[in-house]
């Protein structure tokens, strides 16, 4: 094998850290770790990682009945449904059982000394990492779209999963790869070509959330020429569901001797010409695999700002907002006429605007 | 029927069923395949599994087996089925209790026990795209309709990887969710680079 470097998973596994938890305190010390991190599951059900704009330490001891804080004030809990009333950052929380948290409010503690008893994680500004024993260890971040590892939320059903993507995390921007599509800082203009990017960006999201049977796979060729943006594959359901992602907006050149100059732009129309290639797809997969059940999403990214020029740096909210509340009239209406044809999802991305 | 598969059907979705509220066919295949690989972790020769995974043309394990056990839970009442993701009922949990406690599924326990722990540190979807980039399931990626996994002939990269792992972690080391979820890490940060390497080299380093 050419270019392989066989010393990689090593070096990668000492890095980890769960790794470092085993070395520090061993088998004591995974046991505390899946306790703690089971924990943190039902500590972010209550309480958003998003939310948390202070320290949040947990920690778990080794010896599971020590109270190695002895600090007055810390209030049992055993219903976590609680946990949105009774916690207040920064804070601390011991894992006692899988039902059962200490928690200390407006605290902040020698995490560093516990450790040495104790798997000991905390999260600052977004930041996860875990102490044992004198050494700690970054958490991986698995994805752009997860502020915790330990709070993924899942999706059975595809419609679903968009939605929650069009909120969470296009409606500002807050996908990290989607963020990249922008021009400029108060995204008013696209880059030239963000196709690439926003089929990652929906695509690395379906991939962590979504459950069952579903593969997620970008650009998959209907025929010699044309390729769907993103196909979903329940391979047990025989089921199958084809994304095509469109964006409307103003795009600039980004570089050679055009660089700031406006390039494409697309209007209301581009939407339609999506719905028609769209029912394109789904009527050449009906010939090609007959049997199967297939469902087709158009997605359209909708960049739209009024008074748009070359020269424009910034926009008031009345122009930056005027389209976001017009939808999208689509001739002919698939939606409504096709069985597979899932209603268009139009994900308004908000500019920063500045004045009214 | 095949009493290993069965247990193993029973546990994952118990487990499942505790940390993700559910689970779905197709991961009972998945995290079934993952125990696998653990065992092979914990050098257990492949034939000790018991049973086999195909893989199918999405490039996910399968295993006939286990879809048998799926149907025979649901018709016996150990599990429920709502639109292809399964629950534990009572009599499911009792029955896997009961299982439990005979000393020929205590060793396979703690592959299954690691395999499912994974699900606590990893997206369910991020397992499912780690295994999808792992070699054996990659090579299915150039087009062979079905095949058998884990033919022994074709393990030695992945004996090599477990080998440098486990020394890595301490090959003392119980439990087996730490090598799960860092093996799982690499290879979703590693796996296209290794799935083309064995696409180009062959199948043996």
């Amino acid at each position: 094998m050419t270019g392989m470097n066989l010393q990689a998973i090593g070096e990668f596994a000492a890095s980890h850290y769960m790794a470092m938890i085993a070395e520090a305190h061993g088998d004591a010390g995974v046991v505390a770790l899946r306790q703690l991190i089971g924990a943190l599951h039902a500590f972010y059900q209550q309480i958003a990682p998003e939310l948390c704009r202070s320290t949040l330490t947990v920690f778990r001891p080794l010896d599971p009945t020590l109270r190695p804080l002895s600090i007055r004030g810390g209030r049992t809990i055993r219903d976590f449904m609680t946990l949105p009333a009774d916690v207040r950052l920064p804070c601390v929380v011991q894992v006692v059982s899988e039902r059962e948290l200490i928690l200390w409010n407006g605290i902040q503690i020698e995490y560093q000394q516990l450790a040495e008893h104790s798997v000991v994680y905390r999260f600052e500004e977004e930041i996860e990492t875990f102490y044992a024993g004198q050494l700690s260890r970054p958490v991986p971040r698995l994805g752009p779209t997860q502020c915790s590892a330990f709070a993924h939320p899942t999706f059975r059903d595809l419609a679903q999963a968009l939605e929650v993507y069009r909120i969470t995390w296009a409606q500002r921007s807050s996908c990290p790869i989607l963020s990249q599509v922008w021009y400029d800082s108060d995204r008013l203009f696209i880059k030239s070509k963000p196709e690439d990017t926003m089929q990652e960006a929906l695509c690395n999201f379906l991939r962590m959330t979504m459950r069952g049977s579903a593969e997620i796979r970008r650009e998959q060729p209907m025929d010699e020429t044309h390729p769907i943006d993103i196909k979903v594959t329940w391979f047990l359901l025989n089921r199958i569901a084809l994304i095509e992602i469109k964006w409307l907006g103003q795009s600039k050149h980004t570089e050679g001797p055009r660089r700031g100059e406006l390039a494409t732009e697309y209007s209301a129309s581009r939407a339609n010409d999506g719905a028609r290639q769209l029912a394109g797809y789904l009527d050449m997969n009906s010939v090609r695999s007959p049997t199967q059940v297939t469902q087709g999403y158009l997605v359209v990214i909708d960049a739209r700002r009024a008074g748009l020029s070359a020269q424009t740096v910034s926009l008031s909210a009345r122009e930056g907002f005027s389209f976001r509340d017009r939808e999208i009239e689509y001739t002919p209406t698939f939606h409504r006429e096709r069985p597979d044809f899932a209603p268009p999802i139009r994900m308004f991305v908000e500019p920063v605007c500045r004045g009214a | 029927m095949n009493p290993l598969a069965f247990f193993d059907t029973l546990y994952i979705v118990a487990r499942l069923d505790k940390t993700l509220g559910n689970a779905a066919f197709a991961e009972i295949h998945l995290f079934a395949y993952l125990s696998c690989l653990m065992s092979l972790y914990a050098r257990q020769p492949v034939s000790a599994w018991g049973y086999r995974f195909a893989v199918t043309e999405a490039g996910s394990p399968f295993c006939t087996e286990i879809d048998l056990a799926c149907g025979e839970f649901v018709r016996r009442g150990f599990l429920t089925e709502t639109d292809g993701f399964a629950s534990v009922t009572r009599r499911g949990e009792r029955e896997l209790e009961f299982l439990r406690s005979l000393l020929q599924y205590r060793r396979r326990e703690t592959y299954l026990d690691g395999a499912c722990a994974s699900a606590l540190a990893l997206p369910v979807g991020l397992v499912r795209e780690a295994l999808g980039r792992q070699a054996e399931l990659r090579i299915a990626d150039a087009g062979v309709k079905s095949r058998l996994l884990l033919e022994e002939v074709r393990l030695h990269r992945l004996h090599k990887d477990f080998a440098e792992l486990s020394a890595a972690i301490g090959i003392g080391l119980k439990e087996l969710m730490v090598p799960a979820v860092i093996w799982l890490n690499y290879t979703l940060q590693n796996g296209d680079q290794l799935g083309q390497a064995v696409s180009q080299g062959g199948t043996r380093a």
